[in-house]
């Protein structure tokens, strides 16, 4: 219920009215070049919510207007969207707004990201003059663009793993998991990941892949780096937003060829008639091999696009505009293995996926309201794994497919093929094994928001008050196989389609206030968030939680022949909750499973193994909490004498991030060994027929032939534990960082133009959460181990890191728009990159210093674990042994005392070997070394060329200079080529030509 | 793919011309300027051999000098005083010197090897490089065949390695106990791999003087005793018969062979570890102790390029020294990748394997467990590690008149048994076949095509 009061305050403060004098424009929006009229160009009053659609003749008209001054915002497609500022004090009708052709012969073109001015928060926009001068292939290229971005180093399609965005972030493996709080939406439609499962080669869920987007339709991109407004729900990383082109335009057609990838594209935008709409259609074929060698694992991406979109009651000042769009992908992953191996081992992933999307916007213009907006859409994706591969075996494999907790023998395949362990061994002794991973998110979404702009005076007043609905779920099979004849994998199904939808309602409302402060102008907006999450069937149930967002921009009086001719100030603050991914929210259950029994393998390769099942409890954190971010953002843009200089500082602060925590419990369990069943064993090897009692394991033969009685086999009972897990709620991460641009003016002897770009970024986190931990290992008599330690922040040598990195962009830029030339050069610098492992809690330290490697106790002069070149150790906090779990034993202390009196107590000294083998060493004497990386660079050339309105080249080199150096890592003071750390890269030496042609 | 390959052999051919072209352009200009006789200046290499302590040296030991680039080897034999001389061009040299004496009936053996042998045209030729040899044991057990490269599999779609094995071989007249044998395999697991143990150019652990053991041991713990000549075979995955699905592979499914299997030790895993064959009895079974902090269930060496040793704990059971934690040693950066600190005094017997046409290889035994290395193809087509035949020893025994089979051919790669007797052969005839054992694996093994249990 907490939602609606502060809703209700948002209305109260504005229901009172004003009503002002009230104007009408009306025009044409004309060709500069050729007179001629645009047609359906989008015509919006900035600020004021207004807007229509011209007609065929490029005709419009706009009535309602509040205000004296407008600047009207002209845009459609192929044309420089452009602002027309007007006075206006009467009906002022044919006004004559002219757009220029967005070609290379214009005189400003921008092919890096732009820094939205208008926008309250950070927010960058790329062009497709930029995107195309990038030879983008894959979305996730584009943020290279970004202030310090960095050229992407996968280089082509066809990597196993997604291919990710993460803003203001470094790595996946930092906490919070960035690339999945990033959001992406094409047209407004947002591509949800929540719904699927972390691959099976990575460590943990990945951001939405960008390689089913087909790049060549994007007409831009924009990005919000900043604090976003509140209609932006589930994502704590920023939100990516691609525009795909809208309108009317001649046959494009792309042809782009890189050594690893080749991509055709082609895309119109058909005028259906009068008042029939426009359609907008567009394919893309895209293949890209991993191994220039090797054709053989590939990835390829067919994508489809159509897109409808109509405004009706253009002219009665009411229009509203309908888009329908629906846009696929067939494609996906293929690695095979080269045939000339004569193997059929491959893996396939499909990356199929289908969005449909609807979208009204009506103009009501009323003195309530201002605008309704509705939309929805589907997206539904085939993420469907095959994996072949050749097995063999000599010997009986036993597979456990048990679900259920006791001892179970192995059973052959043709005997009992649903025992809970099948031995595997097929008579050929060769087959493959097919398995399938079967991934089909679907992500369903409704959004409706209204808009209320008003102005009171010069004040200028917005309300947004929305709400978005999604359901989010996954109608795949999860993994399955072909023929469990030939399943050498443990396997246990855990079907996808069985787990309930997640459904997500937000509620928002936002308040935008412009107001001027003498000759400068304030605006302020306030919002608040709220999501709620319904999961049916699930301990989870509902979760609720609030994001309040504010943000406030000075805009200072221009001062165009001053010295600071322009100067804004930002500031924000605000919380963004991102919803947790079925990883988190469906564990998937896991099994230990303890082998009870082997017997010796019988002639024909056969071994009745058995097996103790444990199922591990699915234990779900009723206190789970939504991971979310704060953040806080300060900004300047500035127009100084002879350069442009943004700034964006930013402190954010990842809380609740999902960690898990293990529970250990203690545990008995029965070993049969095979010492009795030597020569001397009353039955035949082959006659035997072994029993396991499902309760007590006890193991029993008795005779086929029956001249026997049934033998109970003595056994061995062994202590050990069993552990659970479940998702918890982490310690927090810090980012931090400062992004800057620099624009210098054109030099226009020239036509050179300067920029540079970069940001710094800090991050550090430690976890701080206990967690328990027993080690894989033997007791001194090889019964297996009976302590369990409870480590601060887990058994790592280290709870956490802290990166420190600053990348300077240089980009020169030259522009010949008499000959429609662009050329750029770009330097990426990285001039400090440093991480250090770290051990602390509380502030304080975590480890110890050891004086020597082989040791297990601290230093008796203590120290700093962060002194350069020593071993560190870390103790459990406590520990509890098997008979008693309750009872905490303080590590440190009781190892002290073990070690203190060894040498005159047999006990301690056992104790004391046992007790060591829970102290954690780091595995060099340069661990928590801080490992600064010397700098490093890398230098990329683009050049696009337009040839007429008909034809446009692009050609680039990244890393032209075969930059290879040599780079110094500090911690331990090696030296080693910028290609041999996997922690560095710049991309490789690597060329692509495109060639785009108008039909 | 064919044809981008021969594309770049073809450039590497041409930018080798342009290279000759240009050094014969070069050279000309050089000769022509000075002499006419381009003679390649060659240097003289001294090598002193030093005894330790209690020795003396004696004439006649053979010492080799090896260039690392062009892997010609010069043999000389030494002085009375024990210094060998060479004559040989600038490069990277490694001297090797092997010698056993009897004295008062005991056996002693000498090796030694000094890498990094520079000479330069600043070599003057007075130098004297030293090269000190080192006493090692000669034991009653030797490795007499370890087979651990697998095999090709019958589908043509890749290799099988489950297969590997061991077997002991009682060298002497005496018979010999097994117990507390136990069987190690270095980290660095291969030969080919970096290796962060070399200090200044020296493994740092052969001047502490041990031998680290990789991940956990096996062991006999039931009392076996070889008499003179007879041999243990030892199973090291899976004691199976393999040749049902692995024609190319071998029956370890034998009521005599032994096998590593101890799943209650953690090296449980079912495919690396499975049910041994019903007819080999559980007293066959190697006990295993796997090392406090190893995160495998599976207990892996090298199948390309391993360092494998065996040793026997002495005054100490295998499980009381392992459970020490001062007899653990962590490599590199790894918390996992945890190591025995065998004492040298306690190997019986070792040997080094090099990866055959690896860039770099290096050694992980220091020179007194083996002082030299074998180097073995990875072509895993079912090649064995063979010991050659002491030949004049075996010869020596009265019992073997007439039982010997000569022109053995089994020898593969390049490699041979200089003594050209079949031992396997002559074994079946009931010939007692002594092998060398000169703590050098160079000299002590030769690679054979097929594995003696075939």
């Amino acid at each position: 219920m907490h939602i609606y009061q502060p809703l209700g305050i948002l209305l109260l403060c504005f229901t009172v009215q004003n009503v002002f004098c009230q104007y009408a424009i009306s025009g044409k929006v004309l060709d500069n070049k050729t007179g001629k009229p645009v047609e359906y160009a989008s015509v919006t009053l900035e600020g004021q919510e207004l807007w229509t659609v011209c007609n065929e003749k490029g005709d419009f008209s706009i009535k309602n207007i509040a205000v004296n001054e407008i600047n009207i915002v002209v845009s459609s497609l192929g044309y420089v969207r452009k602002t027309f500022p007007k006075k206006i004090s009467v009906n002022t009708a044919g006004l004559e707004l002219r757009l220029e052709e967005d070609n290379l012969a214009l005189a400003e073109v921008t092919v890096t990201a732009k820094r939205k001015e208008d926008d309250i928060t950070t927010s960058y926009l790329i062009d497709r003059a930029g995107l195309e001068h990038l030879q983008m292939l894959n979305i996730a290229d584009a943020v290279s663009l970004l202030p310090g971005g960095q050229t992407n180093t996968a280089l082509h399609l066809a990597t196993s793993l997604p291919q990710t965005i993460a803003l203001r972030s470094l790595s996946n493996s930092e906490s919070g998991n960035p690339t999945f709080g990033t959001a992406i939406e094409v047209d407004g439609v947002r591509l949800s990941n929540n719904a699927a499962f972390k691959p099976e080669n990575a460590s943990s869920i990945y951001g939405t892949d960008t390689r089913n987007i087909a790049t060549g339709n994007v007409s831009s991109i924009e990005v919000i780096a900043g604090i976003p407004s509140v209609e932006y729900g589930d994502m704590t990383n920023g939100v990516v937003k691609i525009n795909t082109r809208k309108g009317k335009s001649p046959w494009m057609v792309e042809m782009l060829t890189k050594p690893n990838t080749k991509q055709l594209s082609a895309n119109k935008g058909f005028s259906l008639g009068n008042n029939a709409g426009m359609l907008n259609a567009s394919a893309e074929y895209t293949k890209s091999i991993a191994d220039l060698a090797s054709p053989h694992t590939s990835y390829d991406r067919n994508a489809l696009s159509l897109l409808y979109s109509n405004t009706f009651n253009k002219s009665n000042n009411h229009p509203v505009s309908v888009e329908s769009g629906v846009s696929g992908n067939i494609g996906g992953y293929d690695s095979r293995e080269d045939p000339d191996l004569f193997k059929d081992d491959y893996t396939k992933v499909k990356d199929n996926t289908f969005r449909a999307n609807f979208k009204v916007n009506g103009l009501l213009n009323k003195s309530w309201i201002t605008s309704l907006e509705a939309n929805g859409a589907v997206g539904f994706s085939d993420n469907r794994q095959a994996k072949n591969v050749n097995k063999s075996s000599s010997t009986a494999i036993p597979v456990l497919h048990g679900q259920e907790e006791g001892y179970f023998i192995g059973a052959r395949y043709d005997d009992n093929p649903d025992a809970p362990i099948v031995l595997i061994r097929p008579e050929t002794g060769y087959w493959y094994q097919l398995k399938y991973t079967d991934s089909k998110p679907l992500n369903i979404t409704a959004n409706v928001k209204a808009k209320w702009a008003r102005t009171f005076g010069r004040i200028q007043n917005h309300i947004l008050l929305g709400t978005d609905f999604s359901s989010t779920g996954n109608r795949g099979q999860g993994v399955f196989y072909a023929d469990l004849r030939n399943v050498t994998d443990n396997w246990r199904e855990y079907r996808y389609d069985q787990l309930p939808f997640m459904n997500n309602l937000g509620l928002y409302a936002e308040e935008k206030i412009t107001l001027p402060v003498g000759t400068s102008q304030l605006q302020l907006v306030a919002g608040i968030r709220s999501d709620n999450t319904f999961i049916s069937h699930s301990a989870y149930g509902t979760a609720g939680s609030l994001s309040p967002r504010f943000n406030t921009k000075y805009t200072f009086k221009e001062n165009p022949d001053g010295f600071v001719k322009r100067l804004v100030l930002r500031a924000g603050w605000g919380k963004a909750v991102k919803l947790p991914s079925f990883e988190i929210l469906y564990p998937r259950p896991t099994y230990s499973d303890t082998r009870a029994f082997s017997p010796g393998t019988l002639s024909d390769g056969t071994s009745f193994y058995a097996y103790h099942i444990y199922p591990h409890l699915l234990t779900y954190n009723p206190n789970l909490q939504w991971q979310y971010n704060m953040q806080t953002e300060l900004g300047v843009e500035m127009k100084l004498k002879g350069v442009y200089i943004a700034l964006s500082a930013y402190n954010n602060t990842i809380r609740n991030a999902y960690t898990t925590a293990t529970s250990y419990f203690p545990f008995t369990y029965k070993y049969t060994g095979n010492s009795q069943l030597g020569a001397d064993f009353p039955i035949a090897s082959d006659d035997r027929q072994y029993h396991i009692d499902r309760n007590t394991g006890i193991v029993s033969v008795s005779d086929l032939t029956g001249q026997h009685a049934d033998i109970q086999l003595d056994y061995l009972e062994r202590k050990t534990f069993k552990s659970n897990e479940m998702y918890i709620n982490g310690s927090p991460a810090v980012r931090r960082g400062l992004e800057w641009i620099l624009d210098f003016d054109k030099i226009q002897a020239l036509q050179t133009s300067v920029r540079v770009d970069g940001n710094y970024y800090y991050y550090r986190s430690t976890e701080e959460t206990i967690d328990a931990h027993s080690p894989s290992v033997n007791m001194a008599d090889n019964s297996p181990y009976k302590y369990v330690g409870y480590y601060i922040g887990g058994y790592g040598s280290s709870n956490g890191y802290e990166t420190k990195r600053l990348v300077s962009n240089l980009t020169i830029t030259t522009h010949i728009p008499a000959i429609r030339l662009i050329v750029s050069l770009r330097v990426e610098g990285t001039f400090y990159n440093s991480r250090q492992n770290l051990s602390e809690y509380g502030g304080k330290q975590r480890s110890f210093v050891l004086d020597n490697k082989e040791d297990y106790l601290p230093s008796a002069s203590g120290g700093s674990i962060y002194n350069r070149n020593q071993f560190v150790g870390l103790y459990p906090l406590y520990y509890t042994n098997h008979e008693d779990m309750e009872t905490k034993i303080p590590f440190a202390e009781k190892l002290a005392w073990a070690y203190n009196n060894r040498n005159s107590d047999l006990e301690a000294a056992a104790l004391y070997n046992e007790l060591t083998k829970m102290v954690i060493k780091s595995g060099t004497n340069y661990y928590f070394n801080e490992n600064t990386i010397s700098g490093y660079y890398s230098a990329n050339i683009r050049v696009t060329k337009e040839i007429g309105n008909i034809a446009s080249i692009s050609f680039d080199a990244t890393n032209f200079t075969n930059n290879m150096q040599q780079v110094r890592f500090s911690d331990n003071n090696t030296q080693q080529s910028i290609y041999e750390n996997g922690s560095i890269s710049i991309p490789r030496f690597y060329y692509g030509l495109s060639l785009r042609l108008k039909l | 793919m064919k044809s981008e390959k021969n594309l770049f052999k073809q450039i590497s051919v041409t930018q080798r011309l342009w290279y000759g072209l240009l050094s014969l352009v070069l050279f000309s200009a050089a000769s022509c300027s000075e002499k006419d006789d381009p003679i390649i200046p060659t240097f003289q290499v001294k090598v002193q051999l030093v005894y330790p302590e209690g020795f003396t040296a004696k004439e006649g030991v053979k010492v080799t000098l090896e260039n690392k680039v062009t892997n010609l080897v010069l043999e000389v034999q030494t002085g009375s005083t024990g210094l060998a001389e060479f004559e040989v061009i600038a490069g990277a040299y490694e001297a090797t010197a092997s010698d056993s004496s009897y004295i008062s009936g005991n056996q002693y053996l000498f090796n030694g090897v000094k890498s990094n042998i520079v000479i330069t045209d600043a070599w003057s030729g007075s130098e004297i490089i030293t090269l000190d040899l080192v006493e090692s044991k000669v034991g009653q057990l030797v490795i007499k065949e370890y087979y651990f490269n697998g095999c090709q599999n019958n589908a043509g779609s890749g290799t099988f390695q489950r297969d590997p094995y061991v077997i002991l071989y009682n060298n002497s007249d005496q018979p010999a106990s097994l117990e507390n044998v136990s069987f190690g395999a270095t980290i660095v697991a291969n030969s080919q791999a970096t290796n962060n143990d070399y200090i200044n150019g020296e493994l740092f652990y052969a001047a502490e003087g041990w031998v680290p053991a990789g991940f956990g041991i096996f062991y006999f713990n039931t009392p076996v005793i070889l008499a003179p000549g007879e041999q243990a075979v030892i199973a090291i995955n899976s004691a199976n018969d393999h040749t049902g699905t692995y024609t190319n592979s071998v029956n370890l499914a034998n009521a005599n062979y032994y096998v590593f299997y101890d799943p209650e030790s953690g090296f449980a895993n079912a495919t690396y570890h499975p049910a041994p064959s019903a007819l080999i009895p559980a007293s066959h079974y190697l006990k295993a102790i796997r090392f406090p902090g190893v995160t495998s269930n599976a207990y892996t060496m090298s199948a390309m390029s391993p360092a494998f040793f065996i040793f026997a704990t002495e005054r100490i059971t295998p499980d009381a020294f392992s459970a020490e934690p001062a007899n653990r040693n962590l490599y590199g950066t790894s918390t996992s990748q945890v190591r025995l600190k065998v004492p040298v005094d306690w190997v019986i017997d070792g040997v080094e394997v090099f990866q055959k046409g690896a860039a770099v290889n290096n050694k992980r035994l220091p020179a007194t467990v083996d002082a030299g290395s074998i180097n073995f193809p990875d072509v895993k087509q079912g090649y064995t590690l063979y010991r050659n035949v002491n030949k004049a020893a075996t010869e020596a025994l009265a019992s073997n008149a007439g039982k010997l089979v000569y022109n053995y051919s089994l020898a593969v790669d390049g490699t041979s048994d200089p003594s050209g007797i079949d031992a396997e052969a002559s074994i079946k005839n009931g010939a007692h076949i002594i092998y060398k054992d000169t703590n050098n694996a160079g000299a002590d093994f030769h690679v054979r095509g097929v594995a003696s249990l075939k």
